[in-house]
C-alpha cells in the first residue's frame, strides 16, 4: 500500500515534468555538470572496470560528485547487479549477457569507505568505493 | 480430422530433414536407392541429434573431459580456485574453493535450463587428489537455496554434508577437511533436500583419488558424466548427455591415438531414472569398478551403472576411424546421450 502511493506520487511527478520541460530534458540544478561516467562489467562472477584487469576494484569518488554508473553483464546465464547498501542505491538485475543498466546518483558528502556488492552474489562480488 | 499423434508428429519432422539432406542421401545411396520421393522419404539415412550447435564458450563439454584441478584455466584465474602446498611426509595439501550459483546453462541447441551449479558450471569442476592427500574446501553458497558438498570417501560425520544441520544457508560457507582414500573414482554432489532435485539441477562433479605409490600407468584419461535434464520439472528427463550438452560428441568426436591407452572414468549421475549405460562400438574394454583396485574384474562392452555407481574403464582402439559410444537405452542414446570416438594412427589388428 505504502509502495503504491510512492508510485502514484512518482507518476505525478513524472507527469508534471513532462508536461513542463522539453522532451529529454533532465532536471538539474543550474552550474551542476553532466555526471562522470563509470562503467562496470561483471565477467566470471568478478566486478571489473571496464578495460581493466583488477578484480572487484576500489571505486573512487568524490564527495557530492554525480556519478552515472553503467553495469554490464558479461555472465551469460547469471543475473547480476551492483547495489550500494548504504546509500540504497542499485541497478536492476541483469539477465542477459551483454545487457546494461544505468544508475544516477549523487555522492554523499560524507568522507570515508563504503562497500558495494552483487545482491546475489555478495560473497565474491562485493568491494569497496571510497569518498574522497 | 485425421488424429495427429506425436509419433506422426515426428514423422512430419523427420520429412523436413530428410527434404534438407535431400542432396547428400541421393548421393550417399545412389548405389541402393530404387527410384521415386517415397524411397527417398523413407529410405535416406535419418539425421541423428538436433539442428544447429550449442555455444561452447560458457561450457566445452570437450575441454572437459581432460581438465581437472581447474588446468582448464590461467595459472592468476586458477591459483583463485585450486592451491597445492606439499607437507613434511610428501603428501599434498590440495586447497579448493568451490561455489554454488544458479545459472541458466544450455543443453540442447536453443533448450536452455535453470541450473543450480558449482562454479558455474554442470557438472562442477573435477577434483583430483592422490591417496593421502589433505583435500580442503571452502565452499561458500552464493546460490538461492541451501546447498551442501557430500563427497564418497572415507571421512568423518561432520564433513558428510548431508544431515539438515550440515545444510549451507545462502551467503554462508564451510569448510569441508578431510584425508584422500581411497583410490578410485569417485563424486560429490548437494545433499540438501529434496535430493533427487538438487542432485538433477546439477549440483555434481567427479572426485578422483589416485592410487599412491606406483600410479596407474600412462593413459589418455577421459572424464565422462552421464547425466539428464528434466525441462519440464515432471521428475522426467527430456534430455540426457554425457558431460551436459546433448550430441556434443556427435559434431566434436573425442579425439584418441590407436593403440595408446584411453582411461575413462565414467559416472551416472542421471536423476529419476533407475539406470544409465555407456556402449562402446567395435570394441571391449576392462572394467574397474569404482576404480578401487588395479585388477579389472571384467571385460566387455556395455557397463550398466546405478545412480552415483561409477567405473574406470580402459581399452586401446585397434582401427583409425569413428566408433559410437552412446547408452544402451535408446531412448536416452535418441535423446542426447550419443557421441563418436574418433581414432588415428595406423591401424593395429592385434
Amino acid at each position: 500500500m505504502k509502495g503504491s502511493i510512492v508510485r502514484i506520487v512518482l507518476i505525478g511527478v513524472a507527469a508534471l515534468g513532462a508536461a513542463a520541460l522539453p522532451r529529454g530534458a533532465v532536471i538539474v540544478p543550474a552550474g551542476d555538470p553532466a555526471p562522470r561516467e563509470i562503467r562496470i562489467v561483471v565477467k566470471d562472477m568478478t566486478f571489473y572496470v571496464d578495460g581493466q584487469d583488477m578484480p572487484n576494484p576500489m571505486l573512487r569518488v568524490k564527495a557530492g560528485e554525480r556519478i552515472r554508473l553503467v553495469l554490464r553483464n558479461e555472465d551469460a546465464g547469471m543475473t547480476h547487479d551492483f547495489a550500494v547498501a548504504s546509500w540504497k542505491v542499485g541497478t536492476r538485475a541483469l539477465m542477459d549477457k551483454g545487457e546494461e543498466d544505468a544508475l544516477v546518483f549523487r555522492v554523499p558528502y560524507q568522507r570515508g569507505t563504503t562497500p558495494y556488492h552483487c545482491t546475489p552474489h555478495s560473497e565474491m562480488m562485493r568491494g569497496t568505493i571510497q569518498v574522497e | 480430422m485425421i488424429p495427429f499423434s506425436r509419433r506422426s508428429w515426428l514423422r512430419l519432422a523427420g520429412l523436413g530433414t530428410a527434404a534438407g539432406a535431400g542432396l547428400l542421401s541421393a548421393r550417399s545411396l545412389a548405389g541402393q536407392a530404387k527410384s521415386g520421393a517415397y524411397d527417398a522419404i523413407h529410405h535416406a539415412a535419418h539425421a541423428m541429434g538436433p539442428v544447429g550447435r550449442v555455444s561452447t564458450d560458457l561450457f566445452d563439454p570437450s575441454g572437459f573431459l581432460r581438465a581437472w584441478n581447474f588446468s582448464n584455466l590461467a595459472p592468476d584465474k586458477r591459483s583463485r580456485f585450486y592451491r597445492e602446498t606439499p607437507r613434511p611426509d610428501g603428501t599434498l595439501l590440495r586447497e579448493y574453493e568451490i561455489i554454488a550459483v544458479d545459472r541458466e546453462i544450455e543443453i540442447a541447441p536453443g533448450v536452455f535450463f535453470p541450473a543450480w551449479t558449482f562454479n558455474g558450471q554442470v557438472p562442477g569442476p573435477t577434483l583430483r587428489a592422490t591417496e593421502g592427500d589433505r583435500v580442503k574446501v571452502t565452499f561458500l553458497n552464493q546460490g538461492s537455496h541451501p546447498h551442501t558438498i557430500h563427497f564418497h570417501g572415507w571421512h568423518p560425520p561432520e564433513m558428510d554434508g548431508s544431515l539438515p544441520e550440515h545444510q549451507v544457508m545462502p551467503g554462508g560457507r564451510f569448510v569441508y577437511e578431510f584425508d584422500a582414500e581411497p583410490f578410485g573414482m569417485h563424486l560429490y554432489h548437494c545433499h540438501a533436500v529434496p535430493l533427487k532435485r538438487h542432485i538433477h539441477k546439477g549440483l555434481y562433479g567427479v572426485f578422483i583419488v589416485d592410487p599412491k605409490g606406483e600410479p596407474r600407468p600412462a593413459a589418455d584419461e577421459l572424464i565422462m558424466v552421464m547425466n539428464g535434464f528434466d525441462t519440464n520439472f515432471d521428475a522426467d528427463n527430456e534430455v540426457y548427455a554425457v558431460n551436459t550438452v546433448a550430441h556434443h560428441f556427435m559434431h566434436d568426436p573425442i579425439r584418441v591415438q590407436v593403440g595408446s591407452l584411453v582411461r575413462m572414468y565414467v559416472v551416472n549421475l542421471t536423476e529419476f531414472d533407475l539406470i544409465n549405460s555407456l556402449h562402446l562400438h567395435g570394441m571391449f574394454f576392462d572394467v574397474y569398478r569404482t576404480g578401487t583396485s588395479r585388477q579389472s574384474t571384467e571385460t566387455t562392452d556395455t557397463i550398466m551403472l546405478c545412480q552415483g555407481e561409477r567405473a574406470v574403464l580402459e581399452t586401446r582402439f585397434r582401427y583409425p576411424g569413428r566408433f559410437m559410444f552412446h547408452a544402451h537405452q535408446s531412448e536416452f542414446a535418441e535423446l542426447g546421450w550419443m557421441g563418436l570416438f574418433e581414432a588415428t594412427g595406423a591401424r593395429r589388428d592385434t
